[in-house]
């Protein structure tokens, strides 16, 4: 069986440290890929393609380049059936309803979260997708 | 944005007025009190649109409005004409039987109505003079409450970004009890995400008074 594959699609390098360091905490077995923006995070996700292993988006909204809703416009933009296994996440350090409201609008939006994660909801991510290995 | 006594100067107005009586008198009161005023008179509402459509147009600062016009009237020409005219005052010109949509109208946007049986050239001086500074009251606010939003996005987006890290870094130390050096490059995190929030903080303050300099000029 596949490693599960985390894409943390952030400008700060420190957060997508953070991240990382708090995720592998709780399952060793996790694969990270970091993207400093949502042009890089298309591009990386793109090589993911076809993989059968799920994958877990854990995406910024305020980037240079491309921000987290260019990332959605064009991720919502594909088939959604070339993303069954990805479930993907809004983290962002916005507490502004209208980002709330509008990230809404995006079907592939599983939850959205405000940085930085606790504990609490990294075990809900992971949980809810991850499956413990036996 | 200009000043009253310099749109006074310079006034532009456009009479929509389909009745010649009417239109008349209203410019006989317009000139009366500002002798150097430009009229442009629309008679229906198909002439308005053929006027604004004209992008060679002369500029207009007030709008007097009469609620029926031939081919469009009541709510609906008030709201069409309001939706168009943002930054231009508009005065309704009524009758009687119209009071009641006239009173209602300006929760719509209208500044002020008179009613035509009533209007006298100081009436109509007042009216225009409490419009404009009633609409330069307004766009003065809309400004202000543009700044404001723009404040509550910095405090969303960039004063939570180091706010956030620092809890994560702290979420992190929380969690493991690391090896001294581990924690000496969290704590130098922690200050730069501080500093970095502190230099924020700042100018989101200096941003605040601008706010109110720019209130004591005026």
């Amino acid at each position: 069986m596949l490693n599960k594959t985390i894409y943390i699609i952030d400008d700060d390098p420190i957060v997508r440290f953070i991240i990382e360091k708090m995720m592998s905490k709780m399952d060793s077995t996790l694969i990270f890929i970091h993207c400093e923006n949502g042009k890089v995070g298309l591009e990386k996700l793109n090589g993911h393609q076809g993989e059968f292993s799920k994958c877990i988006i854990l995406l910024d909204l305020n980037m240079p380049l491309l921000d987290g809703w260019g990332f959605l416009d064009e991720i919502q933009s594909r088939k959604l059936n070339d993303y069954k296994n990805v479930a993907l996440y809004i983290l962002s350090s916005s507490t502004d309803k209208p980002d709330i409201e509008r990230s809404k609008k995006y079907s592939i939006v599983k939850k959205f979260y405000h940085k930085p994660l606790s504990i609490a909801d990294i075990t809900e991510i992971l949980d809810m997708h991850i499956k413990p290995a036996v | 944005m200009k000043k009253y006594q310099e749109i006074k100067r310079t006034l532009s107005v456009l009479v929509l007025e389909d009745n010649d009586g009417d239109f008349v008198l209203i410019e006989d009161y317009l000139i009366e009190t500002f002798r150097t005023v430009q009229i442009k008179r629309c008679k229906t509402f198909s002439d308005y649109k053929e006027f604004t459509d004209n992008p060679t147009k002369d500029n207009i600062n007030l709008i007097l409005l009469d609620l029926h016009l031939p081919d469009l009237s009541g709510l609906e020409l008030i709201q069409k004409i309001i939706a168009e005219n943002v930054q231009v005052p508009v005065i309704i010109l009524t009758g009687y039987t119209d009071l009641y949509l006239a009173k209602d109208s300006l929760k719509l946007g209208i500044d002020d109505f008179l009613v035509k049986d009533e209007v006298t050239p100081s009436i109509l001086h007042k009216s225009i003079e409490f419009a404009f500074s009633r609409s330069q009251y307004v766009m003065h606010i809309e400004a202000q409450n543009e700044k404001l939003r723009k404040i509550a996005w910095t405090q969303s987006h960039v004063v939570r970004a180091p706010l956030a890290r620092i809890l994560g870094i702290i979420n992190l130390i929380e969690t493991e009890k690391e090896k001294l050096d581990d924690l000496m490059f969290w704590l130098k995190q922690l200050r730069i995400s501080s500093n970095e929030m502190d230099a924020v903080v700042k100018k989101i303050t200096e941003e605040a008074q601008e706010i109110q300099l720019n209130n004591n000029v005026e």
